[in-house]
């Protein structure tokens, strides 16, 4: 009885996910990953050390960090004005703002990359609306660039931004906010002091969200610039699809593994630490 | 990639159906009780296979068939797990495939005793001593936009051309139909098509100097004609007939055109699965497939050559222009080398 | 309604939301110093009048001066008011430190000044040993402490607090209230306190405004409010009493009959004959005798202990109420007693019926 009584049952509901995840995620996760430490037979490193004796690799790794960077970044722009926004709407606004972020999920990304591409085209409306504003002179070609690609791949990811600050924000008292003004808080210094540390958990979610999303995405890039763009995540689809070579697609999975989540939990910890200094 | 994309619209399918069953209609060779033939092909060679070639062998042979239709990579798979106790008796694939399936020792090779029609077929179109043959051969030119691009291009080398910078898309050497880019670059440097194989570095060399006109390198083929038929593209090269005709026949303002250093032919390849059950009528649905009556009759629907030197070139092709053969065992030796250095000296 | 200038002066303050209107004119002053209750029911306009004076709703009309300046379209944060919300609303990813020293950081002050001026303010409130604690981790009656020492700290001219008491367990209740009363007399800080508890409003006010649908219906100390109620709602409101509606039958000279379910009664008012009107006595100016001059017989339904004395509950009409307070009940007395009560002339109150002009 005693045993029994130590097995929380708590942990009972959380079981069948575990199993669930254990078995199709887990598992699977761990022959890859084994992949990549096993060398004709025998454990070796062999294939991370020929891997990063390649400056082409390096790139590859600069590539997928570089655009999942910007893609988060941007998304964050604009995505936490409008998590704020969609928080203090009320009604059917906000009803009306949550139906436009969250309808564009259920549309495809490969139909979404497709509508880009005549958005980015030469004679698309961004072209054209910068050769109208004069920002450009000649119309210009924004399909198959790294802007492209961001600006497509924020499309696609931008409500994983939007909705866990939303629903940390929903949680907020908004008295915080009228609290900081009687206590001689200005808007900025309210920002900044209030709005700011109380949307970090938030943030941090969607960052990571969004963050490790657009490091391991596939779809996008290889519709939105093509092959002349390899991420590490194409890299690795093309290694298992195409070229047949686990130990190379294994080796690869495992660097992007290791670099999204030592960008998701570094970027956590910091922002603990930034938001408890405050 | 590759032939899956066959897709002959309705109406040429019934066209022909019709013709072939009269063609067929002939006395039966082997007239038993109802037996089964399963066959594995490409998910996209389901239309044309199911309404021209099974009604046609069906009543020739008086046997049932059954056509799986998925991809190449699939087929192995089931070939590789059922080895020693095959269902399927035939298989259509790539050859890139083809060769895996040799390796690991699946297929039966093919006779003129028991195949008589590989007398017919073009010798460069049966593949390692027999072991599988070419049926079809969907056809490599250069697909250009008739709007933007009203006068069509005579050469390869016009994909190289200043004027067309950021308005030329390829396919990606992962893709079949990307690889005789690198023979093509070879051909224009002033290589023969086997040295053009064999070696290549000039290859690679004169594909650096396209660069500029690259407006992207494509994996997925229905976005390359996206971008095509919007103008957005002048010109895909290498393109294959199976798909870009068929765009135009549905009406994109797109034609493909056969530059004057030649064409490519594209492996659509049919073996005979070691250990198969039905073994003779296998061997007879090969034969059907390489003959000229079927041929002749799938050559249009698919926009494809046929092999069978009996059946006319397609309109289009002058009886002079060059064909060339891609040695895929080549290919496969070295095709990850390539990819690699590919991924290298073609990055933005 | 006349007020003399004060310290803080809200005139004809104004309030709708949609079609309902929240705040119908107000006029509201308040000496320095002075602690003033805005009491009454939820929905009467007591919280959007203090919204209204802390800068957090903008007025559709009327005015504001505190201390001299018209702040009625300044922003809160330049205000100089502290407001204790009926939450607390402390900053969670704060402190208690944080959370009292935020006001000051926001005003630009120095840390060797901030530090003190926190360790002060809630050594005010009792919590000197809880700065370092997450707000998370205090009870409520300790959260309230440190929302009280938060806007404290500022100094500000003027404190409002909303309900500050009203998610606190009675005891802990009175307890905060003697508290709260000591500290703003250490500080001498003017404050507008929101209830809707006519107790806390009594215990703790120099003036209680009692507020009904939008208005002050009466301003005055706690004892002209619960002795001399303006109107048939603020006797209703604040304290007990024996309330009984009827009509005026004859009027002369400042004095009235009224005549009720219980019998005619005398009153000092000056009313309309035919003119419905309430009538209203507290239960501790009523006798068991039959004294006079004003005597009316009533059934004993029910006795409620009370320690020191008891309430007797008369049996009454429909929509009226006969409570008296006696120091213990009658010898023999019990449910069914029919019971003779009388009171002074002037402790019957009388006031025009709601909805009647008087």
């Amino acid at each position: 009885m005693t045993g029994f009584r130590r097995l929380d049952p708590v942990s009972l509901l959380v079981a069948p996910a575990v199993g669930y995840l254990g078995l199709v995620y887990g598992l699977p996760l761990l022959l890859l990953l084994g992949h990549s430490f096993v060398v004709d037979g025998t454990p070796s490193i062999a294939s991370f050390v020929r891997f990063f004796a390649d400056p082409f690799d390096w790139m590859v790794i600069a590539n997928t960090l570089r655009i999942a960077l910007a893609v988060t970044l941007v998304s964050l722009v604009i995505g936490w004005p409008t998590a704020i926004a969609l928080a203090r709407a009320k009604g059917a606004a906000q009803a009306a703002i949550l139906v436009a972020i969250i309808l564009p999920l259920s549309v495809g990304v490969v139909v979404k990359a497709f509508a880009w591409q005549i958005v980015l085209r030469r004679d698309g409306v961004v072209s054209q609306a910068l050769v109208w504003l004069h920002v450009w002179d000649e119309p210009q070609r924004l399909l198959f660039t790294e802007t492209g690609l961001v600006v497509g791949a924020v499309n696609v990811f931008v409500p994983f931004m939007i909705l866990p600050i939303y629903s940390v924000l929903k949680l907020v008292d908004p008295r915080l906010d009228e609290a900081a003004a009687t206590l001689g808080a200005g808007p900025f210094f309210r920002f900044f002091l209030v709005a700011l540390p109380l949307s970090l958990p938030g943030i941090v979610t969607g960052v990571a969200f969004v963050f490790s999303m657009a490091v391991s995405m596939y779809v996008v890039p290889s519709l939105l610039i093509g092959d002349r763009f390899q991420t590490l995540a194409t890299l690795t689809g093309r290694s298992f699809l195409f070229m047949r070579n686990p130990q190379l697609g294994s080796t690869t999975a495992v660097v992007l593994l290791v670099l999204a989540v030592a960008v998701v939990v570094g970027s956590a910890k910091l922002s603990r630490r930034f938001g408890g200094a405050s | 990639m590759d032939v899956n994309s066959i897709r002959p619209s309705r109406r040429t399918l019934l066209r022909g159906a019709v013709a072939g069953t009269a063609l067929l209609s002939a006395p039966a060779i082997l007239r038993a009780q109802t037996k089964e033939l399963v066959v594995g092909g490409a998910a996209g060679h389901k239309p044309w296979v199911e309404s021209i070639v099974v009604p046609a062998f069906e009543k020739k042979y008086g046997a049932k068939v059954i056509f799986e239709g998925t991809r190449s990579l699939v087929n192995l798979e089931k070939m590789q797990k059922n080895k020693g106790s095959q269902y399927m008796s035939v298989v259509q694939m790539d050859d890139p495939v083809m060769i895996l399936a040799v390796k690991e020792g699946l297929l039966e090779p093919l006779t003129p005793a028991k195949v008589p029609n590989l007398a017919e077929i073009t010798p460069a179109a049966i593949h390692m001593d027999g072991m599988w043959a070419n049926y079809l051969q969907p056809w490599l030119g250069i697909a250009h936009n008739t709007k933007t691009m009203p006068t069509p291009p005579k050469s390869w080398a016009e994909m190289f051309d200043p004027k067309y910078k950021g308005r030329i898309v390829i396919p990606s050497l992962q893709n079949t139909e990307g690889l005789p880019l690198l023979f093509v670059a070879g051909l224009l440097s002033g290589l023969g098509i086997d040295a053009a194989q064999a070696d290549v570095d000039a290859g690679f060399k004169k594909l650096a100097s396209l660069k500029p006109n690259l407006l992207t390198i494509y994996t997925q083929q229905p976005q390359a004609y996206n971008l095509l038929e919007q103008g957005e593209a002048s010109m895909i090269g290498p393109a294959m007939s199976s798909y870009a005709l068929e765009r135009k026949a549905a009406g994109a303002p797109i034609d493909l055109v056969a530059p004057a250093e030649g064409v490519f032919a594209m492996p659509s390849g049919i073996a005979v699965i070691k250990g198969g059950p039905q073994s003779d009528l296998a061997f007879a649905y090969v034969n059907e497939l390489l003959g000229a009556e079927l041929q002749a009759q799938l050559a249009g629907p698919t926009h494809s050559l046929a092999t069978n030197t009996a059946v006319p070139r397609p309109a289009g092709l002058s009886a002079d222009l060059e064909i060339h053969q891609i040695d895929w065992a080549n290919v496969a030796a070295k095709r990850n080398d390539w990819i690699s250095r590919w991924d290298r000296e073609m990055a933005l | 309604m006349t007020t003399t200038p004060g310290f803080l002066d809200v005139a004809a303050a104004a309030k709708t939301f949609g079609a309902a209107t929240v705040l119908d004119g107000v006029d509201l002053a308040v000496a320095r110093g002075e602690f003033v209750s805005l009491l009454g029911p939820s929905g009467c306009g007591k919280t959007t009048l203090l919204r209204i004076v802390a800068g957090l709703i903008a007025p559709d009309g009327g005015r504001v001066v505190l201390d001299g300046d018209d702040i009625t379209r300044r922003p809160p944060h330049r205000r100089d008011v502290g407001v204790v919300f009926q939450n607390y609303a402390l900053f969670p990813h704060l402190d208690v430190a944080g959370n009292v020293g935020f006001g000051l950081k926001a005003r630009g002050r120095k840390t060797a000044e901030i530090g003190p001026s926190v360790e002060r303010h809630l050594d005010l409130v009792r919590m000197g040993a809880f700065a370092d604690r997450p707000v998370k981790a205090l009870s409520g009656g300790q959260q309230q402490r440190v929302a009280v020492a938060r806007a404290l700290a500022i100094e500000p001219k003027l404190m409002l607090l909303d309900e500050p008491f009203s998610a606190l367990d009675r005891k802990l209740r009175e307890a905060m209230q003697i508290d709260l009363k000591r500290i703003l007399r250490e500080v001498g800080t003017t404050a507008i306190f929101v209830t809707h508890d006519q107790d806390e409003a009594l215990t703790m006010s120099d003036r209680i405004a009692v507020m009904h649908a939008g208005r002050i219906e009466q301003l005055g100390t706690p004892s002209e409010i619960y002795h001399r109620p303006a109107t048939a709602f603020a006797l209703d409101f604040v304290g007990l009493s024996t309330r009984l509606a009827g009509r005026v039958v004859s009027a002369s000279g400042g004095e009235v009959v009224v005549e009720t379910a219980l019998g005619r009664i005398p009153a000092r008012a000056n009313l309309y004959p035919g003119s419905a009107a309430v009538v209203g006595v507290r239960p501790e100016r009523i006798r068991l005798d039959a004294a006079g001059p004003c005597t009316v017989a009533a059934t004993l339904t029910d006795v409620a202990f009370q320690g020191a004395r008891v309430l007797l509950h008369g049996a009454a009409a429909e929509g009226d109420r006969v409570l008296v307070e006696a120091p213990s009940l009658p010898d023999g007395a019990g449910q069914g007693t029919r019971l003779t009560l009388s009171w002074a002339l002037e402790d019957t109150l009388v006031f025009p019926a709601e909805g009647e002009a008087s």
